[in-house]
């Protein structure tokens, strides 16, 4: 049987790559400020969401059983962890700036603050795909070397 | 002009919130880095306190002062606020990824 935190960790993982796939829509559509994508949106936004709230779920099993490990014989990759660690937290915020910015571009009544926060939304969504990427890359290195 | 709608100040308000969240994240976790001398992982037992979640709780808190400055900010207008929060993304992206990949 998959102990519980091992499973956690894969569908952290596999949750993870989605997002990633996820973001890459709203970072290539909303290069169009007029282009409406909620649905791409909402759901990228919330698989980034829901990947990172596993992972700082798993977060504190991992200090207990896996970092000190992974530190003595594989400092580098202890490293790459503390690496993905602070770039997912900018992965997360970024989406949820584009997602603000992509719902009230079109709600709001003056155009030249809608275009401006159409513009936002393509811009915050393209940080959040680079970053996350970066994220799940390192995720994966991580991963196979050492897991619960 | 016409008075802004509530999401031309509840928007720029919660960007700037978010990104000052990160920003703070990366400045706090820089500075430990190059002034503070950290104990080598390989040799510490894990602790109950947790640095990144206590530099998120951080950063919220000033993520929180800075949207309702910026909330108040925008009482006649969110030109200016949305404007400020969106060249302020591709910076506190850069900044992320910069203490992220250098300075972990």
């Amino acid at each position: 049987m998959i102990p519980t935190l091992r499973l956690l960790e894969h569908v952290h993982g596999h949750l993870g790559w989605l997002a990633v796939a996820a973001l890459l829509h709203p970072a290539i559509v909303l290069r169009n400020p007029k282009r409406r994508a909620l649905l791409s949106v909402a759901l990228s936004t919330s698989f980034v969401v829901a990947a990172g709230l596993l992972g700082a779920e798993i977060y504190p099993s991992y200090r207990q059983k896996l970092k000190q490990g992974i530190f003595i014989h594989a400092p580098t990759l202890g490293w790459c962890f503390e690496r993905k660690e602070h770039l997912a937290v900018g992965a997360i915020a970024l989406a949820l700036v584009g997602c603000a910015a992509h719902l009230a571009a079109f709600r709001v009544s003056d155009a030249e603050v809608g275009a401006m926060l159409a513009k936002g939304a393509h811009r915050a969504y393209v940080a959040a795909f680079a970053l996350a990427l970066g994220v799940a890359c390192l995720g994966v290195v991580v991963a196979s070397y050492r897991t619960f | 002009m016409s008075a802004p709608t509530r999401w031309e100040r509840v928007t720029p308000a919660a960007m700037a919130a978010l990104l000052s969240l990160v920003a703070t994240y990366a400045v706090l976790r820089a500075y430990d880095v190059l002034f503070k001398q950290e104990p080598n992982p390989a040799t510490t037992v894990a602790s109950m306190h947790i640095a990144m979640f206590w530099r998120v709780g951080v950063g919220a808190y000033v993520g929180g002062a800075v949207g309702m400055l910026v909330w108040f900010g925008t009482a006649k207008g969110g030109r200016r606020a949305s404007r400020l929060v969106v060249l302020a993304i591709p910076i506190v992206a850069a900044m992320i990824a910069f203490q992220g990949l250098f300075l972990p």
